[in-house]
């Protein structure tokens, strides 16, 4: 009996591992199902043979033209509506068009639109299309396309950025449900299509360019209901669209293929396929080594390690957005503009380039890069602690004052830099507690107004100066706050401000943004620190690639890219 | 027999209900906001009518209590919701992760048993000698290092430096190609999991050998072969099957860094990516998972048990 029941339990360990062994044989099957059925093979990311120019060919027979490229994170669907999530605006921008992008070289660059003009007074926009343009099943693109999707994008029914649009004519109306389209998108014809706003801003052209401003095609999305549109299956599998590359395939997790669009109006792409990968960062890094990948941002810590990899190369590009602490403006201490510039003095700023991010940055002194906006002869806050403890004496700085810096932990250079500041600050008489937080609590201190300091970093602060305007100003009140209005010379900056971006005339704007830099500069509404370098790394069979500053519009320029053999 | 079955299998059901109390409750008091972590908080103007309403959709601005029952009725007609994040229904996204998830861990299995049984008899027979520590010290690595430092370790040299072995994916070619990208993240949860079993065979199997029906087989002029493998190691694998019981939901969690490390396709980076966007509907529905296969497994350690110790069924 007892013989009988070890038998049994053999069996049923035999069992088990049958049951394992199928399971693994089938698992293959089922993550390839949920593609979608569309079996291709192009899939050099899983061939992983050792030689540095592992390709689709070792699947495909003959195929050399795929690029292996990372993703961050995995994808999650290629919807603009849904909130930003930066592997996606990757693919986005290789699916879909934007009517203009921000290019590598902090200008506007035209995509849908070949040409464009604002009024004299700065409130009208009008984008000239390409002519002949058509999505990829045939259907012609047209300015009625555009319409359709800019009026979704300022729908806060269908998506939670539409406030962006608020400055369109007729934008409020339409989200309040008054009116039944927006009287600020016009289309004049099929290819001229005319934006206007309620007040001046030549501004505003960086939000056509902004993440998520894709045209969409009104011939396969415009029957579904707004309250669908969000996760609509579409957005899993968008076949249809306008882009460099088409939409292939999409294996969960594993990688998403796209092919070449042979009728891209500024030329057909020269690689057939994209393979991007989402990967972890320091395995990405590992496979730019073994050949595996052969585009990626990297991260500065490891340039030492790519640089001895053998066809990579490295280029690092001007970051778009900078690492900063808003201060809590509404408490009185820090409303002295003496009390902010000691802070700015007080901190080794070039020390953190140099140490955090190993050369790959740059000081901010400012807040935005665009390089006509920035006049010569700026304060560049180099440190000096004896300087920070003469402002702070001049200030009468209450040394028993402690202060708090709040961020939230993550970021290897930040979770560096944090300590550091707060020994600085110490060195010159500023006690200073730090405290890591998460986002939502991080909101509900700066929106009940408790905290002092917090570390944030990102934007997109290079082609227009713009921009900073919406973080600065006192209309909404977020990080600078009513206590940062209330100051000497900060209505009278926001007035020149406002006027800056009412002129069209680029030399009188040129000018004005000159003295709003110097008064910025002086005024410190936030401390500024550092702007991380990206740094991408590719094969060097690579060719045409730029590096962005802003490694989610790294792709606008594929349809340039080439490789060489 | 049967009723000792029923009586167990009964007692499975208000464990599950607590554990999804348990587990809905502590989701909800980890900070963090799953609206308000979808926004850029660099975003000036957080539009609160977006938040709120999204809110109220999502069904977060109910009491805790009232959302439980919602879920639980939605569970119970085999619905778990829809994701927060990317919107897609919770079945789907675990379902298409679930079998990448089986493979690697059936592996990891395999391989834990290869390396741990060998080891385990060595140290056994050769018990207090060089050969017995010398297990003892690979079995105690095991334990001690972690997963991620043996992953990126071993992607350093055997994917960058030598070349051998693919570093991500799962692979779409053949056979071949698959089981070479299966050594890596494989063969390192096995190894993990043989730290363990390597203790429990040597141990399990030391007691067998001193047992008066292996003294019987010896006297019976059995070889030593003869009653090591045919008679003391059969006895001493049927506690192992439950110790590897246990360990599943254990090994499930070393698969989640293993995953995310070798960018393998399992559930393991789903809920890695969802814990850092507070998904609470794919959260929950893994540990669920986790949680059912804790009570399954312990189920059927305790089945086992019963089927090879009459006492225990008739307790």
């Amino acid at each position: 009996m007892d013989a009988l029941r070890r038998k049994n339990w053999l069996a049923l360990l035999m069992a088990m591992m049958l049951v394992l062994a199928a399971c693994s044989s089938s698992g293959e099957d089922d993550t390839d199902t949920t593609s979608g059925g569309d079996t291709t093979t192009t899939t050099a990311a899983d061939s992983g043979d050792d030689t540095t120019t592992t390709t689709a060919a070792d699947d495909t027979g003959g195929d050399a033209e795929n690029l292996n490229v990372f993703l961050y994170q995995a994808p999650s669907a290629w919807n603009p509506f849904l909130p930003f999530h930066g592997p996606d605006q990757q693919v986005m921008d290789l699916l879909y068009q934007k009517l203009i992008v921000n290019n590598a070289d902090f200008e506007f660059e035209g995509r849908l639109a070949e040409s464009w003009e604002i009024s004299e007074d700065g409130t009208t926009f009008t984008f000239n299309l390409y002519d002949g343009l058509t999505w990829n099943d045939g259907t012609p693109l047209t300015a009625n396309d555009v319409k359709f999707s800019l009026e979704l994008l300022a729908n806060p029914n269908v998506t939670g950025s539409a406030g962006r649009f608020s400055s369109v004519l007729g934008q409020p109306e339409y989200a309040e449900g008054t009116a039944d389209e927006i009287t600020g998108y016009r289309v004049i014809d099929d290819t001229t299509f005319e934006i206007e706003l309620s007040a001046p801003n030549v501004g505003f052209l960086t939000t056509i360019a902004a993440q998520s401003v894709y045209t969409l095609p009104e011939h396969v999305l415009g029957d579904v209901p707004i309250e669908d549109l969000a996760d609509h299956a579409f957005f899993l599998e968008p076949t249809v669209g306008y882009g460099p590359y088409n939409f292939v395939e999409y294996v969960v997790d594993q990688r998403v293929v796209l092919e070449a669009n042979s009728d891209y109006h500024l030329g057909a792409p020269d690689i057939e396929t994209l393979t991007l990968l989402p990967l972890d960062g320091d395995v990405a890094t590992a496979q730019l080594g073994t050949g595996e990948l052969d585009l990626a941002f990297i991260s500065a810590s490891d340039i030492e390690l790519v640089e001895g990899f053998d066809d990579v190369v490295i280029e690092p590009a001007q970051g778009t957005g900078s690492i900063r602490m808003s201060i809590n403006h509404g408490k009185e201490q820090f409303q002295d503009k003496r009390v902010r510039q000691a802070m700015m003095h007080a901190i080794d700023r070039q020390g953190l380039v140099d140490v955090l991010l190993e050369g790959y940055g740059d000081m901010v002194t400012v807040g935005y890069y665009t390089p006509w906006a920035l006049p010569d002869g700026l304060n560049e806050y180099p440190y000096d602690p004896d300087r920070a403890r003469e402002l702070l004496d001049e200030a009468g700085w209450d040394p028993a004052t402690t202060v708090e810096i709040q961020w939230i932990p993550g970021t290897r250079d930040r979770d560096a830099a944090v300590p550091i500041i707060q020994e600085q600050w110490n060195a010159v008489g500023i006690t200073t507690e730090i405290v890591n937080v998460e986002v939502s609590e991080l909101i509900a201190k700066r929106d009940d107004g408790t905290y002092d300091f917090t570390l944030f970093g990102g934007g997109d602060y290079s082609v227009d100066p713009h921009p900073l305007y919406l973080v600065t100003n006192c209309d909404d009140p977020s990080w600078t706050g009513p206590g940062w209005c209330a100051q000497d010379g900060v209505e009278d900056l926001l007035a020149l401000w406002r006027e800056a971006d009412a002129t069209a005339d680029f030399d009188e704007r040129q000018e004005m943004y000159h003295e709003i830099s110097r008064q910025l500069n002086d005024l410190v509404p936030y401390i500024w620190l550092y702007n991380n370098n990206t740094i991408w790394a590719h094969s060097d069979r690579l060719e045409g690639f730029e590096a962005h500053g802003n490694f989610t519009e790294g792709f606008v320029n594929a349809h340039e890219w080439t490789l060489s053999e | 027999m049967v009723s000792y079955f029923v009586r167990r299998a009964l007692a499975v059901v208000p464990v599950l209900i607590l554990i999804s109390i348990g587990i809905f409750v502590l989701v909800r008091l980890a900070p963090g906001d799953p609206v308000m972590m979808q926004l850029d908080p660099e975003i000036a103007a957080s539009d609160s009518t977006y938040v709120d309403r999204r809110r109220a959709e999502l069904g977060l601005d109910k009491p805790v209590p009232v959302q439980y029952l919602a879920w639980a009725g939605e569970v119970l007609q085999g619905d778990l919701g829809f994701s927060f994040v990317s919107r897609r229904p919770v079945l789907g996204l675990v379902v298409e992760r679930i079998m990448p998830t089986v493979r690697l861990m059936g592996t990891g299995i395999a391989i834990g048993l290869i390396i741990a049984i060998p080891l385990g008899i060595i140290a056994a027979l050769r018990k207090n000698t060089s050969a017995d520590y010398a297990t003892a010290v690979v079995s105690l690595s095991a334990i001690s290092i972690p997963n991620f430092f043996l992953g990126l370790a071993a992607i350093f040299v055997f994917g960058l430096t030598l070349g051998w072995l693919p570093t991500s994916g799962m692979g779409s070619g053949g056979f071949g190609e698959s089981i070479r990208h299966l050594i890596m993240p494989a063969g390192i949860l096995g190894f993990g999991l043989s730290g363990p079993l390597v203790r429990y065979v040597r141990s399990g199997l030391l007691d067998e050998l001193n047992k008066d029906y292996v003294e019987t087989a010896i006297a019976k002029g059995a070889s030593q072969t003869r009653v090591v493998v045919r008679h003391a190691l059969r006895n001493s694998l049927v506690p192992l099957i439950t110790v590897i019981a246990i360990y599943i939901p254990q090994l499930l969690a070393g698969a989640v860094v293993l995953e995310q490390i070798f960018a393998w396709p399992g559930m393991g980076r789903l809920v890695l990516s969802s814990i850092g966007q507070r998904d609470y509907p794919v959260i929950i529905a893994f540990t669920m998972f986790v949680g059912l296969l804790v009570v399954i497994f312990n189920l059927i350690a305790d089945l086992l048990y019963a089927v090879t110790d009459p006492r225990i069924r008739l307790r």
